[in-house]
């Protein structure tokens, strides 16, 4: 075991593994803190670039992206009441607050040591717990694995949105489109109407640069890209005002437990993400404060409380997804798809087969955090500068870089097509508010569910009772439907309220 | 006028209806070419579309069933020239871009910067330029990725 831990810490400190870190890191850090920008756009933006990259510095890159990215979020959130990303609207509640009583300084770095406890918290549960539930899952037949990807795809159609009927029409979406190509079994054309380059399905990196970045890039045409980002910076360079002392962190530590503990759980379950975290983080720090009346008004707590929640999600995300191979969101939909496309399916044989790579993973996500803090506290004087940039010249860049990006994949016309088809296609949908992580969550784990199904079915001679027969995936039948049935009592009531 | 939920309901019903009547051109040969079918239980190709269409519509229904005496809300417009120019200039550099590669980079970011309302002639020329070079160390020298 030490030896493998080893390795994986020789194989991550390598020179050009390290550089990559610190580039990515850096350019999540400006990435995250423009609002617009959001990670999901980083991380596909990055996933064209790995093809090209060996293993270990393709980890890196989009493990820094996300992680240094939900904490760049909360950057612009201070400065200048506009969250970077969703998962650093709670900031904005307190951080920017703050900002305008001049303690900017000080708001940013609890928000970097909040992210900080919270990410290396959820790193340290990543380690302790994912290798027993692959054990777990070893066990599992094709019936409990498609159960168990029912649930998971019916949790993130129930949970991505505010409406739960959106979020299950986008997923069973994601299901048609992964039906496009050559039949997983039996090598049947399906809906690729003669073309040959529809044969091994629509190309992953094109369709989520389209959904992601494209679609982002039209939502801010909207508004003709204007003005843009830097508006009313209130950062002082007053620096006992900005001082945070040891004091004030220890007042926040039982706060950032809290938060990191709730961050985690949450992160485990599919579908609900940091955004979620970091409000039920905050009012839950709120609830139990011993000054409440702060709340809102610039509390270093509630500061704390977001930003410890949204970033205990990032390491446990990857639970599910590397010990069962479930994305829980989009970001890890899109790392899986970075995965597979390096050639490594995460589930529970990795465990079996790829434990260097398991631990590389875990010291990268460790690094990772580690390279976060170091570098966001180098980058503080500098944020008041990334959130001047204009939109108007930084997301026609954004689109170019996309169009390179998709190209880059196979060299091929036709998935330049497919991203732009697949970006109008994001850009309506957000449009309307139907949310898009069922949609790619669904995409992409539409082959793996169909596999699954067809061979429960016919180990049973087209028997559905093989669900209910065996206990675990009749256990995931049952939570399934009391989800679903759940989520429609509590939406009804909901609306007759 | 009816809700943006129940006219969603009604599109995402045709698409299934559509994709619906798509799944019948999907190969059966499989059954004479293979012994699957003949001696044992199987699934064929089209039974996991007609799932996946078939939970399409159903929650499409249930979408157009809760929304239907759901009014419009009053929403103000969206301006969609804006959006309509970006996808033009965007589609045409996407057409241009296997034939001139990176040299339609500086046109295609130049004219979006121009529709957008940028008017120093440093930022319409010199950074479209300097974009598209360092585009072309980062992927071409740096990274090996061949760009047409």
């Amino acid at each position: 075991m030490i030896d493998v831990l080893f390795d994986a810490v020789v194989s991550i400190c390598q020179p050009e593994t390290l550089l990559v870190l610190l580039l990515a890191t850096m350019a999540s850090l400006i990435i995250g803190a423009t609002p617009g920008l959001t990670v999901n756009m980083a991380v596909a933006l990055a996933v064209p670039l790995t093809m090209h990259m060996p293993l270990e510095p393709s980890l890196v890159l989009l493990l820094a992206l996300y992680c240094s990215g939900i904490f760049g979020g909360s950057v612009s959130a201070i400065l200048i009441n506009a969250p970077g990303t969703p998962a650093s609207a709670a900031t904005v509640l307190d951080g920017y607050p703050l900002a305008q009583q001049g303690k900017a300084g000080k708001a940013l770095k609890m928000a970097l040591a909040a992210s900080l406890a919270g990410g290396l918290f959820s790193v340290l549960v990543l380690v302790l717990i994912s290798r027993t539930v692959a054990d777990f899952a070893l066990l599992f037949g094709p019936a409990e694995r498609a159960a168990l990807l029912l649930f998971a795809l019916t949790l993130v159609g129930l949970l991505s949105g505010h409406s739960i009927l959106k979020g299950l029409i986008a997923g069973s979406l994601g299901l048609l489109l992964s039906t496009v190509g050559l039949d997983p079994m039996l090598a049947v054309p399906r809906f690729t109407f003669g073309l040959l380059e529809l044969e091994d399905g629509l190309s992953l990196i094109p369709v989520l640069v389209g959904l992601f970045a494209i679609s982002e890039v039209l939502l801010q045409a909207e508004t003709r890209m204007r003005g843009a980002i830097g508006l009313d910076l209130r950062q002082t360079h007053d620096k006992m005002l900005n001082r945070l002392s040891w004091g004030e962190i220890s007042a926040s530590a039982r706060t950032i437990v809290r938060s990191s503990l709730i961050g985690t759980f949450i992160g485990i379950l599919p579908g609900i993400g940091a955004t979620v975290a970091s409000f039920v983080g905050y009012g839950e720090a709120k609830r139990s404060s011993r000054q409440p009346q702060l709340f809102g008004k610039g509390s270093l707590e509630g500061v704390a409380a977001s930003e410890a929640a949204n970033n205990a999600v990032t390491g446990a995300t990857l639970i599910p997804l590397l010990a069962l191979s479930i994305p829980g969101d989009s970001v890890t939909a899109i790392l899986y798809g970075a995965l597979l496309i390096q050639g490594v399916t995460p589930g529970p044989l990795l465990f079996q087969t790829g434990l260097g790579l398991v631990y590389e993973i875990y010291v990268a996500l460790i690094a990772a955090n580690l390279f976060m803090a170091g570098v966001g506290l180098a980058f503080l004087p500098l944020f008041r500068h990334v959130t001047r940039a204009p939109a108007r010249v930084l997301f026609p860049i954004v689109f170019v870089l996309s169009v390179v990006g998709a190209w880059s994949v196979r060299n091929n016309a036709f998935d330049l097509y497919v991203m732009m088809g697949f970006g109008a296609l994001g850009y309506v949908l957000r449009r309307v508010e139907v949310p898009l992580a069922p949609l790619l969550i669904a995409f992409i784990l539409g082959v793996p569910f169909e596999q699954a199904l067809r061979q429960a079915l016919v180990s049973s001679d087209g028997s559905p009772a093989v669900f209910l027969s065996r206990p675990l995936s009749a256990a995931l039948i049952v939570v399934t439907v009391a989800s679903l049935a759940w989520m429609a009592w509590r939406n009804r009531k909901e609306s007759t309220a | 006028m009816r809700s943006t939920e129940f006219r969603l309901g009604i599109a995402f019903a045709t698409l299934a209806l559509a994709a619906l009547l798509l799944v019948p051109t999907i190969s059966n040969e499989w059954r004479r070419s293979t012994i699957a079918g003949d001696q044992f239980f199987t699934l064929g190709p089209r039974f996991f579309p007609f799932v996946a269409v078939a939970l399409m519509g159903l929650f499409s229904a249930l979408l157009i069933v809760s929304n239907r005496r759901t009014a419009s809300r009053d929403e103000p417009r969206r301006p969609l020239r804006a959006v309509v120019a970006f996808f033009v200039i965007g589609a045409a550099y996407v057409a241009a871009f296997p034939f001139w590669g990176l040299l339609a980079t500086p046109f295609c970011l130049g004219a979006l910067f121009f529709y957008f309302g940028v008017r120093r002639w440093t930022t319409l020329v010199l950074v479209p330029i300097v974009t598209t070079v360092l585009m072309v160390i980062c992927f071409e020298h740096v990274m090996r990725i061949p760009l047409p």
